[in-house]
Formats: structure tokens, sequence, C-alpha cells
């Protein structure tokens, strides 16, 4: 019983236990303009990871959408002059087309998704190479003032836009069809297609939803910086995928939530950097405490489905 | 009244290369009635079964449902007409409720919002179908916390949730607890009085006689008898099961008693084994026989600790001294054949030798880098080829080119090289021709000549009795008979397995 209390809400308690440990060592920790920050600093990596969840409830996985999130930013630099809504909607399009190419390749050809989407990873980088040009390019203003927005000065914009994906992605997933059938297929494919649930549909909007919301968190990234960098989305994939497991989905498919799951697998990322950052840690730190971190909800989500069978 | 429903299944004929698995077979079934299917393994049961349940399609014969005749091309078709398939294997979503996985394929959307589900009427109709069963499990819960019997119930209620009239249950018993089989008893009589069909395939003469009300008999892809379960004693359906035509080989292998080698005393392990006792011999060819669930495959794992054991003991005669040995030492010094040989006994990728050298490496490598020496690993590789006539191109083809009976031969040669004192054998002859089989059969009589002591579990009846010298009846996890001399014949092991006396 406690062993079971402990797998369902270890993570929780550690990040409350992290949060007072940060509060008392650091005096700014618990400021508002640093929530600020730390929401600013999560919403990135909470938009990408929310559709990621759903393919890796499915049981597969997708490593492209740090690159789908490069390809949007460079969308958004290319349509510059077209104003706000001419953007936002060549990003879903664009996030949607990669998703689907992902999707079809892997539902309907029968790819391993892990290699598959590596190798688009390497590909869809190189699309917004040429784009870009390999430099920084700047995006329109409109959207970059967008980005900076705050409702009532402190609560950015740019995280309420994820915070709507996440709780929508969260009532998709337990409230409708769709997402019944996206456990259904995690948990155990072949029942699934005998009972006549459309399995390679399903799948392929999974990875549609992965790639819109790929797409969305590179735009976020680029309208709150103004500008596209090479650097965006870079690495976010594995990021993404460890605060999900972080979060209690499951990397064989069949269990696990956006919310409150991934939500908080990324919240402890986040404020394991600001915190350790407000506490004064060098830099050169952090990828090791929150590698460990990750190593250790792996393994903790590895026990938990070796004990179950 | 309610008009019942009738299944027919007319002059059914199935042939599989090379073999005729059913042969004119016609059975007839009718709402509220419960009928039993009895035979052995590859009597044609499952085959039967499968074409009803879409999975074959018969070359001659016809199926049909209240007097119109039905054709599946899928198991979809067939489950669109009604019949529900409850497989000794569950399918189950893990990590869902039971609710969900009643209603999977139908889930029950909500009225006034589009492509919302309604939880309300998901679970409400879920309760109801499972009070209908008479269980009060609670639709809320993940599936994967209820016992294998629960999952069963669920496996019924989504059977019932469709609507089918026509259930078949494939050895449902066979993994479950003496409680829940009880249950299971009682809900398959529930079913029935919804004036459901059910047919009940089950080798288990004993829960046929107390469940059903008509039975039918398949031997060797012919039915052979069928009636009503009140007019036939136990024997009568034992004899039919087994047939008359028994082969009596004279065996020419003596039995004499040699010192005794490894005892076995009181394994158990949850109900699948209690307390189960025995010796084996130098020398000796025990065999185990009983039917599929009675035991057997646990028995020998739990005795190689592949499987954790509630209680027992290996007790071994060496040097003159008896020694207690755990299970990894047993397997240490033993040979283990396993039943699957392409899942767990080879290597498909890697040469032949290399699979004959696999089992004692370090008899190769040499120096403190333990730098494998090929040479002397092909002479022993070259050796064993010939001493076991392993038809092979050269040691170097991949094994995987080989046919099942070199393979086979490959896995003793494997074994014999780290020179064992006992074998285990599991299944030593499946899926190997004739000729090969009878090359087996007198490799292993030879090596327990030799002095090596011999573990055999077969399901192939004709096997244990031409090569044991003493057999172990198992049924639920006991040794019921232990037989040796004259009375190790197929009549008297078939009718002890399966409850006779």
């Amino acid at each position: 019983m406690i062993k079971r209390l402990f797998f369902s809400y270890g993570f929780y308690i550690l990040i409350f236990l992290l949060i007072i440990i940060f509060t008392l060592i650091s005096n700014h920790f618990m400021s508002l303009s640093n929530w600020t920050q730390i929401s600013i600093a999560s919403c990135f990596l909470l938009t990408a990871a929310a559709g990621l969840t759903v393919v890796l409830i499915t049981g597969n996985i997708d490593l492209s959408v740090g690159s789908i999130a490069y390809i949007a930013a460079s969308v958004a630099y290319l349509s510059a002059d077209q104003g706000p809504i001419i953007t936002i909607l060549a990003v879903i399009f664009v996030g949607a087309f990669l998703g689907l190419i992902n999707g079809f390749l892997i539902a309907y050809l029968k790819m391993n998704s892990l290699l598959t989407t590596l190798g688009l990873l390497i590909a869809y980088r190189g699309i917004s190479l040429v784009i870009t040009g390999g430099t920084v390019q700047k995006i329109g203003e409109q959207l970059s003032n967008f980005g900076n927005y705050k409702f009532f000065g402190f609560f950015p914009l740019i995280f309420a836009v994820s915070l709507i994906l996440v709780i929508g992605i969260q009532f998709i997933m337990k409230f409708t069809r769709f997402g019944r059938y996206c456990y259904a297929i995690g948990n155990n494919e072949i029942s699934a297609n005998k009972l006549g649930i459309p399995v390679k549909k399903i799948k392929l909007y999974s990875f549609i939803i992965a790639g819109i919301c790929g797409a969305l968190s590179g735009l976020l990234l680029a309208m709150y910086l103004g500008e596209v960098t090479t650097f965006t989305g870079r690495g976010m994939e594995f990021q993404a995928v460890a605060a999900i497991v972080i979060g209690g989905t499951s990397l064989f498919g069949g269990r696990g939530s956006i919310m409150p799951g991934t939500f908080a697998g990324v919240l402890l990322l986040v404020i394991i950097n600001n915190g350790l950052g407000s506490m004064g840690v060098s830099p050169y730190v952090y990828p090791f405490v929150a590698g460990s971190i990750i190593f250790l909800a792996i393994y903790l989500d590895s026990i938990k489905n070796t004990s179950s069978k | 009244m309610i008009q019942k429903s009738i299944i027919e299944m007319k002059l059914i004929t199935k042939i599989f290369p090379g073999v005729t698995a059913l042969d004119q077979v016609s059975l007839k079934a009718v709402g509220g009635e419960i009928i039993g299917l009895v035979g052995v393994n590859g009597a044609g049961k499952s085959t039967l079964m499968n074409i009803l349940g879409g999975v074959y399609k018969a070359n001659k014969g016809k199926i049909l449902i209240n007097a119109e005749e039905v054709v599946f091309n899928s198991p979809l078709d067939a489950t669109l007409c009604g019949i529900s398939f409850i497989h000794q294997e569950l399918n189950y979503f893990a990590s869902q409720s039971v609710a969900e996985n009643i209603f999977m394929s139908d889930l029950p959307m909500h009225k006034k919002f589009p492509f919302i589900l309604s939880q309300a009427d998901l679970y409400k109709s879920a309760e109801n179908i499972l009070s209908l069963l008479g269980s009060n499990i609670d639709p809320r819960v993940p599936i994967e916390e209820l016992s294998v019997g629960e999952k069963q119930v669920i496996e019924i209620a989504r059977a019932l949730a469709k609507g089918n009239n026509i259930v078949i249950f494939d050895e449902p018993s066979s993994s479950l607890s003496i409680t829940e089989k009880n249950k299971l008893f009682e809900t398959v009589i529930k079913l029935k009085q919804e004036g459901k069909i059910i047919i009940y395939i089950s080798h288990f003469i004993e829960e046929i006689l107390h469940l059903c009300d008509r039975y039918y008999v398949l031997r060797n892809g012919k039915m052979v008898g069928e009636g009503n379960v009140k007019e036939v004693s136990k024997n009568q359906i034992i004899t039919l099961v087994i047939g008359k035509e028994i082969l009596v080989k004279s065996k020419n292998y003596k039995y004499d008693e040699k010192q005794k080698f490894i005892k076995i005393k009181n394994f158990s392990q949850g109900n699948k084994l209690k307390n189960i006792n025995f010796e084996i011999n130098r020398g000796e060819i025990l065999g185990i026989w009983g039917l599929m669930g009675s035991g057997r495959t646990e028995l020998l794992r739990c005795l190689l600790g592949l499987d954790k054991k509630d209680s027992g003991e290996i007790i071994i005669a060496e040097n003159k001294n008896l020694n207690s040995i755990t299970p990894i030492e047993l397997r240490q010094k033993c040979g283990f054949v396993t039943e699957s040989r392409r899942i767990d006994g080879l290597f498909l990728n890697e040469s032949v030798k290399k699979n004959i050298t696999s089992a004692n490496l370090k008899l190769y490598a040499e120096g403190i880098f333990k730098i494998i020496n090929t040479n002397s690993e092909l002479g022993d590789a070259e050796s064993f080829i010939n001493k076991l006539s392993i038809k092979t191109p050269s040691s170097l083809t991949k094994i995987e080119n080989l046919s099942g009976g070199n393979q086979q031969k490959a896995i003793f040669a494997k074994w014999l090289n780290k020179k064992p004192q006992i074998l285990i054998l599991d299944e030593p002859t499946r899926g190997v021709d004739v000729g090969a089989k009878q090359e087996i059969a007198s490799l292993i009589m030879n090596l327990a000549n030799e002095g090596i002591s011999v573990l055999l579990v077969s399901s192939e009846l004709e096997e244990i009795v031409n090569m044991s010298d003493r057999v172990l009846v198992l049924r639920d996890g006991t040794i019921c008979h232990e037989a040796s001399g004259s009375e190790i014949s197929e009549e008297i092991l078939m009718a002890t397995a399966l409850g006779g006396n």
C-alpha cells in the first residue's frame, strides 16, 4: 500500500519537498516575478510534451517534435510579413502536416516509431537550417509583442496558451472515445484490432496532435524571443519524453495523463533548474541533477511495469 | 416463451496439408443448454471451434444458425452472428476500468454533447451486466487489479454486452483456483438460464459431468460419441475419449534398481503444485505425464528455479553424501531441453558450432583474457555432429537453416557437451519428423544406459509409454498415480490423468 502510494505520488511529494527546500534556502525563489519566470520557462516544453504524451499513451514515440518546433519557428519567420493570423494558421498547418507524415509512416507503413522519428528529427532540422540559412532570423513584431504580453502584469500569455492546450488534450483523453481508444491501443494493440477499433487511424491522429503541439511550442518560443535561433527545439524531444515519464506515463503505453502527469513532470524539471539557479549553483551542475531525476523516474517506471506483470 | 436459438454444424470436414483434422463432424446445440465437447489434445476440438469462430474455413459442410446458413470469412463475421469465444488467454486492456473493458467496442456516447462519452451510462450498464452474471465486481476499478477468474467474468460480460447468443468456452477452468472454478460454473449456469447456447470445451471429464447437459466426444477428427450427460458414466466417456485401438508395446528396456540419485521433497507452489515428492535413480528415465493444466510445466519450472516455489527441497547424492541443493545449482548440473526450441533453445542466427559449445564455453576460454580457443571448439562440435549424426552442410552453417529434428539433436549436443548427470526434457520431440523422433528416442535411451538420469515430460502419451521406466501421473498439481512395469500403458495413464480409477 505504501509502496503503491509512493509509486503513484512519489514525484508530487518530490516537487513539494523541492519547493520547500528552495524557498528556505533562497529568498528570491518564492517571489511572484520568479514564478512568472518559471511559467515562461515551462510553457515551451509543456506544449510539446502535451501532444507527445498522446503518442506515448498509444505505445509509440515521436522524437521529431523538437525539430518540428524548429520548422514551425522558421515558418513564422517566412510569414513574418503576413500578419499574426496567417502565421499562426501556417504553423498549425505545418505541424499537422509533419505529424501526418510521421503517423502515416508508422501507422500505415508499420515502421518502427523510434527509428523513424529519430531519422526525421535530423531531416526536419535540416529543412529549417535551409529556410533560416542557419542564422538568427526575426519574426513579425506583432507576434513578438504577444509573446511578451502578461495578463495583470504577471501571467504570461504564452503560458496561458500552453495551459489551455494541456487542459484541452487531457479532456480529450479522458472524456472522448478517441482518448479511450488511445489507451486501449497502448494496452493491447492486438485486442484493440480484434474489437474493430480503427487502430491505424487513431495512431495517425495521435501523431498529428503531437505535430501540432510541437509546432505551437516552436511558435511560442519564437514569439517570446522575437526571433528564430538555431537552438529552437534542440534536445526538446528528450526533455519532453523525460518530463512525460516522470509524470507517470508509461513508455510501454496504455497508462498516463497530461494533467496532472505531464504537467507535473515539466514543472519538476523547470523548478529544479530555476531553484538551483536562485540558489546560485553553477549552471554546469543542472544537467547532472536533472539527469539523475530522469534516471530515477524511468527506473521507477520499469519497476512498476515488471511488478504489475 | 422466447424463441430458442439453434446452431447446427453439419458434416464439417477440414483438411490441413497431410492431415484430415475433421472428418464429417456434426454438432447441434439449442438455446438454454450447455454442450460439453471432450477429446484429447489434437482430437480436433479446437479446429472445430475455430471454424465456428470464423478463424478457419471448413473444406466441406455448413453452419446453420436458426436454420439459416451462415458463412464466416473472419472472426468478426462470427461475432456479428452472435458468437463469442472465451479463450484460455484473456484479451484485456490492463490499465483501463472494468466498464471500459466490457464496452470498448461500443462505448456509450453522451446524449447532448457530441464526441463526449457518457460515464454515467457506461458504469450503469456495466453494473447491470455484472449483476446479471451475479458478480459484484466494481466496474470502476482497473481490470489489472482483478484475479484471473474475475477477468474471465469480464470477458463473459463482454460477450453478453454484445448481445451474443452463442458462447464458446475453451478450457476456461485450467488456470483457475477451486473457488474461482465454482464461481465460473455459477456464471455459466446463469448464462444458460438466460437462454444462451453454451459450448464448453474441456478435457476434465468431471467438469463436463457436473456442468453440461449433453456431451460430444471427438477422437482423431471424428465424432465418436454424443448423448445426454445424465445417461453416461465417467468411465464410459473416458473409453470414448481414448478409443479402443491402444497399442501395447513390449518394453525391451530392463529397469533395475540402481542407487538413488536425486530426491525431490515437498514441492509446492500456490494451488498449481501441491506437495510433490519423488526420486530419480541413476540411469532411469522418469516420465511425467498429465493433461494440460495438470502442473507438468509448473513442476519443471519450479525445480529449475524459473518460477518461485512456496516450499520444497532438492537432495542429491554426491560422493556418498546427501546434499541439499538450490534450483540454481540443479540447473548447473543438468541439461534442459525446453519445449519451444526456437524461442529459448537455440541462438538462431549463430552457427551450429557456436550453438553446440554455448552451454560450456568456459571449457574453451583460455588465459587471463578468456580468449575462446576456436580450434578445440570446432573439434568438439564436429565430433558431436558425427556422434549424433546431425545433418548439416558444415559446422559453420547457421542453425536456423537446419531441419527441426537436426536442430533438436544440436540442442542435445549442446547439453551433452556439458557432461550433465541429469537431463530434463520438456517435449523433446515436438515438431520433428517421424524418423528424427525415433533417433532422438534411441539417443535418450542410450544416454540413460550410460547412467544419466532423465526426467521426461511429454504430451505425447506414446512417447511416455515407450521410453519411461517409471511414470508419475499428475492431476490438479498432485501426483495421483505412479506407474511402473506393466502398468505403463496408454490406457491406464490416460484414465488416471482424466481422474478415473
